[in-house]
């Protein structure tokens, strides 16, 4: 799972969220590193949604501006615990071998 | 409409008219929440994400190589992903369907040729012909 991929289901596991507001939540995951813009976050949503790893929930209309919002299925829920630990593992592997271990 | 929203529905064009139809007031209102407040033209690196963003779904909307052969091949069992369905009934509903899969069959068929002659048949037994020349040598002597 690429790293993006993982940070939107991340963002969409306690709430659902509409686009701009994944935006943000990706960024702040990512402290700041990852700023996704509309084209790759759509064609991210795409796969997610083809998948059925997430689902859209509703719309709504804001100033004029068409919102719509984004929940994460069962099936998400469970795709990003385990990538979750993988990565965890990987990580304790490797800060275990580079003597990070307390780091 | 302002300066902003016309410039991002210029380049929402880059995306396939049907998610045009289907989200293009959703993108482009996140395109602009995107935008720094004051601003009057859309950043550069905006205007780059939509503009691939839009090439990539298209890409996407069709099938690849291998799903594409077996949907002209007709293989039993074969399914196209769900992306690729709209894709697939406006092939099958559009005039010159007849055309297109001779037209795929024939590359299908110079294409294994191709393979065959310049791969396969120069690879030693058991992959190659044994007892025959590659056609290469063949042209060559």
């Amino acid at each position: 799972m690429r790293e993006p991929t993982f940070l939107i289901l991340v963002a969409l596991a306690d709430a659902e969220r509409h686009g701009y507001g994944i935006i943000l939540e990706v960024e702040t995951l990512s402290g700041g590193r990852l700023k996704l813009g509309p084209g790759s976050l759509y064609g991210a949503l795409d796969r997610l949604n083809e998948q059925k790893l997430i689902r859209s929930t509703r719309s709504e209309v804001v100033n004029g501006r068409l919102r719509r919002y984004y929940a994460i299925t069962d099936a998400g829920l469970s795709a990003v615990r385990k990538e979750a630990a993988r990565r965890a593992d990987v990580l304790r592997a490797a800060k275990s071998r580079l003597g990070l271990a307390h780091a | 409409m302002t300066s902003l929203e016309r410039q991002s529905r210029l380049l929402l064009r880059a995306w396939p008219p049907p998610d045009r139809l289907e989200r293009g007031d959703e993108i482009l209102a996140t395109t602009l929440d995107l935008v720094p407040p004051g601003r009057r033209r859309l950043p550069l690196a905006l205007a780059a994400s939509l503009v691939f963003g839009g090439l990539r779904a298209r890409v996407r909307a069709r099938p690849g190589i291998r799903d594409l052969h077996s949907y002209a091949m007709g293989y039993e069992g074969c399914q196209l992903p769900t992306r690729c369905h709209r894709w697939m009934l406006n092939d099958l509903l559009s005039g010159g369907w007849c055309r297109r899969m001779v037209t795929r069959w024939v590359a299908a068929g110079l294409t294994y040729t191709l393979i065959g002659m310049i791969i396969v048949q120069p690879l030693p037994p058991p992959f190659g012909m044994p007892g025959y020349r590659s056609t290469f040598a063949v042209l060559r002597s």
